[in-house]
């Protein structure tokens, strides 16, 4: 019995080798290994949804045109489990086994530094569509692109929003966590800030585990900016709100990087959040074009049909990901990684998560950060005013 | 101005880390036991706190004395049927012990209630005392009163009343207050169910101020062990001087040189006066020194 169900599968396994094998060449093989498990698990999870919507629907119009065929895309999915030495291996496997076309890169700066050096050995293209950090883009690598704009740029949605109030917002503090990504967006919003004309009369870090703000906060005070920003994370956000308005401060602008998108700021803060600004890196109300979902309309309907809720930034990154390889396979006319990436250089296309161009370090240079605002409870977006769903409030209600 | 006002800050904020170490300071002194639990009890009491608060809109300070009776209930037993059995083993079994246990109760905490951060947000919390330029803030004021008040509560209680005076012979000795009838397992249960509601307190209070979630005591576990050991081992008079020590050095620190090296210099301080006081600031040697039940 149980030597008669081996060959039963034996069979069967060679009949679908041989299925695979006849297969390979008529597709379009992309693989991707994200976090379906750890830390990053939610994360990558909807970062798969975005880029599975995607499949679905290039698939439905017969795949991607390459020349004068249609190519079906199959997609070959693992979990790296959170783990950079994990996604490693399944990288390698991906390219060395599985004999992908190209990679979509898992969610994470971390992660990506770790996949995109194994891929960049074998001349493989990766579309990362959630890693950011400047560092990635540093190393010369010629087949990495990146949806999102650079780390350095998370505030620079607020401050360009801060910049078209009247009466205008001039004197800034800036306060980080010490750690590189939070640097990062500090550091780029210290940079920006003067460029609008924009004085910096503060810019402070601070130890990752801190509690206890109100030293800071008091100097904050006593220099009494127009605008505040933080890019720490949830916690530290959430405290910072509070001893802000035990120490009686309320600046006209306060901005957040990473804490305003997670509802979890405006329901532990109540009333304290109304008014306070979070940079963001798309809004579904963008109003722009896509080759493949025809708008960001489109993906947003797409996706709340598909899965029954809103998508967040994490899921369009990762359709725009599916979106970009399509159109640049389809602008060379190969899947050549040599040629579909001349193709990615020279591309300056609309899409679903906003214009993209890519610079010669694989940098979106065109995408700019959105900005929205805690109002009743709920992030909402409101800059560009192309994207707003609602009237910007100014200046900040006090606490 | 600015320097007052940064006084004040720190004052205040010694109020707060004095509640939360006076708890630990006396647990140790009284039966030489290193609680590191006292961090699951600060968040049992925000916890309590928080729901109270959310559920019946009842005002964190008035929930206090509800917070304290939740861990007294669970903290009792705890020591009488637990910890009592691991105290005639040493100092290490018992520290082992605790720590293994702040482990389960937090991680129950966790899956009770996941590791969002929650916070306790009352309708005052932006008011505040003007004095000319300077500001109290009334919510972190509303702290340090209490945070006195329960300190001198306890010194009172200690100095003053049968029980006190039971759990400070004791202290003292044993085998000897057992020979004159006290009940020493009992004292020892009740001793650090007080010290543990005492936690609780002080869990509710950084709620208001900070925020709530399943590792927030751990992240005050640091700042009690250098206040316990600024202070005195087992002082809890010496639990608060340490507190307001540390929490001036902390605000200055952070003000006028770095916020990144605050726990360097706390540390530094903290061996420079073991150096030279190496029973602490206010500590008295004979507390603890026996294990024998």
């Amino acid at each position: 019995m149980i030597r008669r169900i081996g060959l039963v599968c034996l069979i069967l396994l060679l009949a679908a080798g041989g299925t695979v094998a006849a297969a390979a060449p008529e597709g379009v093989r992309i693989g991707v290994s994200v976090a379906l498990t750890g830390n990053f698990a939610r994360l990558g999870q909807l970062e798969l949804q975005g880029l599975q919507l995607w499949t679905a629907r290039a698939n439905a119009s017969g795949g991607i045109r390459v020349g004068a065929k249609k190519l079906p895309v199959s997609l070959i999915t693992l979990d790296d489990q959170s783990d950079p030495a994990v996604s490693t291996r399944l990288t390698q496997r991906l390219i060395t086994e599985d004999h992908v076309n190209f990679l979509i890169g898992p969610y994470s700066s971390g992660i990506t530094q770790a996949t995109t050096a194994i891929a960049e050995r074998y001349a493989v293209i990766t579309i990362a569509p959630l890693a950011n950090a400047p560092e990635l883009y540093s190393r010369g690598f010629k087949y990495l692109f990146g949806v999102l704009p650079l780390a350095t740029q998370y505030l620079q949605g607020v401050l360009d929003l801060a910049h078209t109030f009247s009466p205008r917002p001039i004197t800034i503090a800036i306060v980080s966590p010490n750690n590189i990504f939070s640097l990062a967006a500090a550091r780029g919003a210290q940079e920006y800030a003067p460029k609008l004309g924009m004085q910096v009369v503060l810019y402070k870090d601070y130890p990752t585990t801190a509690q206890d703000f109100t030293a800071l906060l008091s100097q904050i005070k006593a220099l009494n900016p127009h605008i505040v920003l933080g890019t720490g994370y949830l916690n530290d956000s959430i405290q910072i709100v509070k001893q802000m308005a035990q120490l009686g401060f309320s600046p006209k602008v306060l901005g957040f990087t990473i804490a305003t998108s997670v509802p979890d700021f405006a329901r532990s803060l109540g009333g304290l959040a109304n008014g306070i600004i979070g940079g963001e890196w798309w809004e579904p109300t963008y109003k722009s074009s896509d080759p493949v979902f025809g708008s960001t309309e489109g993906f947003v309907a797409a996706y709340r049909q598909k899965y029954g809720e809103e998508p967040t930034y994490y899921s369009a990154a990762g359709a725009a990901a599916g979106v970009l390889l399509q159109a640049a396979a389809e602008k060379a006319g190969t899947l050549d990684s040599g040629a579909v990436r001349q193709a990615l250089l020279s591309m300056d296309t609309p899409t679903l998560f906003g214009p993209i161009k890519f610079n010669a370090s694989g940098v979106n240079v065109k995408a700019a950060p959105a900005a929205s605002q805690i109002v009743g409870g709920r992030a909402m977006p409101v800059y560009p005013p192309s994207a707003a769903a609602v009237k910007p409030v100014y200046p900040k209600p006090p606490f | 101005m600015s320097f007052l006002q940064q006084v004040i800050n720190g004052i205040l904020l010694g109020g707060v880390y004095g509640l939360a170490s006076a708890g630990f300071a006396l647990v140790w002194g009284v039966m030489n036991e290193i609680n590191i639990a006292h961090a699951a009890f600060i968040v049992i009491g925000a916890y309590a706190s928080y729901f109270l608060a959310a559920g019946l809109h009842l005002d964190p300070l008035a929930s206090i004395p509800l917070a304290m009776a939740a861990a007294f209930a669970l903290a009792y037993p705890t020591q009488r049927y637990l910890l009592n059995r691991a105290l005639p083993h040493g100092l290490v079994i018992t520290l082992a012990t605790t720590f293994g246990l702040n482990l389960l109760i937090e991680n129950v905490v966790r899956t009770l209630w996941s590791s969002n951060f929650r916070s306790i947000t009352p309708s005052y919390v932006a008011s505040g005392i003007h004095l000319g330029p300077l500001l109290v803030p009334l919510l972190p004021l509303a702290v340090f009163v209490l945070a006195l008040t329960f300190v001198g509560g306890m010194y009172v209680f200690l100095e003053r009343t049968w029980l006190g005076l039971a759990i400070r012979a004791a202290a003292l000795n044993r085998q000897a207050a057992g020979i004159v009838g006290i009940p020493v397992p009992v004292l020892y249960a009740f001793t650090f169910a007080l010290g543990s509601s005492l936690g609780a307190a002080a869990g509710t209070m950084i709620g208001t101020l900070q925020s709530v979630y399943p590792g927030m005591g751990d992240a005050f576990l640091t700042k009690i062990f250098v206040i316990t050991a600024l202070g005195g081992f087992g002082s809890v008079p010496g639990a608060l001087a340490g507190s307001l020590i540390l929490a001036l050095i902390e605000v200055m620190t952070a003000t006028y040189l770095n916020p990144n090296i605050v726990d360097f210099v706390a540390f530094v301080l903290l061996v420079m006066v073991l150096v030279v006081r190496p029973q602490g600031l206010l500590g008295k040697q004979f507390y603890g020194e026996e294990t024998a039940l």
